[in-house]
């Protein structure tokens, strides 16, 4: 497959095929890009990696012109400094799984830094390319449950039946909670270049997958 | 195998009772296998030794997420020693399991045993506050508690204590040419300008963009301190014009050197000049018009939009905070900026 810079990188869950785990942007541009190889990406991992590694099972385009290239270097070129400070310090403190994107502010109402999820760094970063992907509003956003959100989370699930460390990660209670999950934005970007422009996808059940598999009667379908 | 397992973050000067022997090598991997064991009661609190009496305890004491220290200790005798803070020691129990991702650190990015986050965010800030205080505190653990005071939530009597040190600290360090430093000096400009009175951290942004005799600040600075101008002006529009002169002329050789059709697409070149006009509109310095215009005739499509896009924003949030009116100069700029993104200036 070809990959552009910025294009949109999906990895699977291990344990659940197709079920999208992660989602990066691709640093730099691949014409012939083996499925599933890894390949060097921008990433909310957490922490922020701008030399990351990511394996590619499957790519969202929007088609970025040079232009938006630009402008989403001007975004990451923004932020980094404030991941690499996390890095040092506890990468925990920059990374939210709900809101997909959350200020931290003074008590003057400053913002001092952002917090992200995988797909809020995406998200975000289009935004500044002025490219609206998602509807992002909690009220349209497919609420989760846990089970779903440990799959997205591989990596935390242990810890994601902590109370106080979903409180942290703003999932506070017993859910379900409306998070933007990384399978969302590919299947907002699986579709034609000028509605991907034009019109921010409402994700739906099933989105989590990519290609989706809506819910039937009996549960998720192929 | 002790019953409990206690850390004592030490964030400055221990106490001399607090000393105790060096680990041996089984030490860290005992720690390991006590945190793992279950203990649901435990799981998620914050505890104090003196809750324990009569139990002998061992005790470990962690830095930067290393085990540097045990030994066995009965606790109920004096408890309130073993608590006292003012020693600057923070004694908590972390009695949670290990999470998967802190046993899996990569090579790239060791992660640390314990987070300091994990203790009470309340106990933390009077911990760090006073840790950076003391003058003979080792670089390294004063830049990582520079870092730490970022994410906790700092404010009243903390915050005053706190904006002193951290102005101290980006005054060391700016000039440091370790990538460490200069990434705390970061950490240090964007807590500082956010927690410090809107005035002094004006004062101090100016301060810190203006040439020194040959010395430059770092390019990355320079992100730090215009973006956290923009974001401080826009929770602090200025009364009245022009009030904050020093950092308007700052502001404008910023945009005379950056916004340049060959530079802008360098790395960071093209962030310091969209904050840099969007601070200078902001200030309501009234030197604007200028701008606008160069703006206008820049030739740079890819950032004419960008500049649209944030002005746009910049404007809608202004009105969401109703102060749309009050800051018309300023609203009306915005607009003018945010018009460069029109269909005839896309390629």
């Amino acid at each position: 497959m070809t990959i552009r810079r910025f294009d949109v990188i999906g990895k699977d869950a291990s344990s659940v095929p197709e079920f999208i785990e992660h989602v990066a942007l691709a640093a730099e541009e691949r014409p012939h890009h083996v499925a599933s190889a890894a390949l060097p990406v921008v990433h909310m991992r957490p922490p922020l990696e701008r030399a990351g590694e990511c394996r590619a099972d499957c790519v969202g385009s929007a088609g970025l012109s040079v232009g938006s290239q630009r402008q989403i270097k001007v975004f990451c070129d923004m932020i980094e400094s404030e991941y690499k400070a996390a890095q040092l310090g506890s990468f925990r403190a920059q990374y939210v799984i709900c809101p997909h994107v959350d200020p931290i502010r003074r008590h003057d109402d400053t913002i001092v830094y952002r917090r992200f999820s995988c797909a809020g760094f995406v998200l975000e970063a289009y935004l500044a390319a002025g490219i609206h992907i998602l509807l992002t509003d909690l009220a349209r956003v497919p609420p989760v449950g846990l089970e779903t959100l440990k799959t997205q989370y591989a990596r935390f699930a242990q810890v994601l039946d902590s109370p106080r460390v979903r409180d942290e990660f703003g999932i506070g209670g017993d859910g379900p909670w409306p998070v933007v999950l990384a399978g969302y934005v590919l299947n907002a970007l699986a579709r034609p270049e000028k509605e991907i422009r034009t019109t921010p996808y409402l994700a739906r059940a099933g989105d989590e997958f990519f290609p989706p598999r809506r819910p039937g009667p009996s549960g998720p379908g192929p | 195998m002790a019953d409990r397992v206690i850390f004592i973050e030490q964030s400055g000067t221990a106490p001399e009772r607090a000393k105790g022997p060096l680990d041996d090598a089984c030490l860290e991997e005992s720690v390991r296998e006590a945190m793992k064991a279950p203990d649901k009661s435990r799981r998620g609190k914050t505890f104090h030794v003196k809750d324990f009496p009569d139990q002998v305890f061992l005790i470990a004491r962690v830095m930067e997420g290393r085990v540097i220290g045990s030994w066995k200790e009965p606790v109920g005798a004096d408890p309130a020693d073993i608590e006292s803070r003012g020693n600057a020691i923070v004694v908590l129990a972390h009695q949670e399991p290990l999470r998967p991702f802190d046993l899996a650190p990569t090579d790239k990015n060791p992660l640390p045993l314990i987070e300091p986050e994990d203790a009470d965010p309340e106990l933390r800030c009077e911990a760090v506050v006073t840790s950076l205080q003391h003058h003979d505190l080792g670089h390294k653990e004063r830049r990582k508690l520079i870092l730490e005071a970022e994410v906790l939530p700092l404010r009243g009597r903390q915050a005053a204590e706190l904006t002193p040190l951290l102005r101290q600290f980006i005054e060391e360090y700016r000039e440091s040419n370790v990538p460490a430093d200069l990434v705390a000096v970061g950490s240090a400009i964007r807590n500082y300008v956010a927690t410090a009175p809107v005035g002094d951290a004006m004062e101090a942004a100016a301060s810190l963009l203006k040439e020194q005799g040959e010395l430059e600040i770092p390019i990355e600075l320079e992100v730090e301190v215009t973006k956290m101008v923009v974001r401080k002006l826009t929770a602090n529009p200025p009364e009245q014009c022009d009030q904050y002169p020093e950092l308007a002329s700052r502001l404008e050789e910023l945009v005379d050197v950056y916004a340049r059709p060959r530079l802008l697409p360098r790395e960071k070149y093209g962030a310091v000049a969209l904050n840099a006009i969007l601070g200078l509109v902001l200030s309501r310095s009234g030197r604007d018009a200028d701008v606008v215009e160069r703006m206008r005739t820049l030739d740079v499509a890819w950032f004419q939009q960008l500049l649209a896009r944030y002005a746009a924003r910049l404007r809608e949030e202004l009105i969401a905070r109703d102060a749309e009116a009050k800051f018309a100069d300023v609203a009306s700029v915005l607009e003018q900026l945010s018009t460069l993104d029109s269909p005839s200036l896309t390629p």
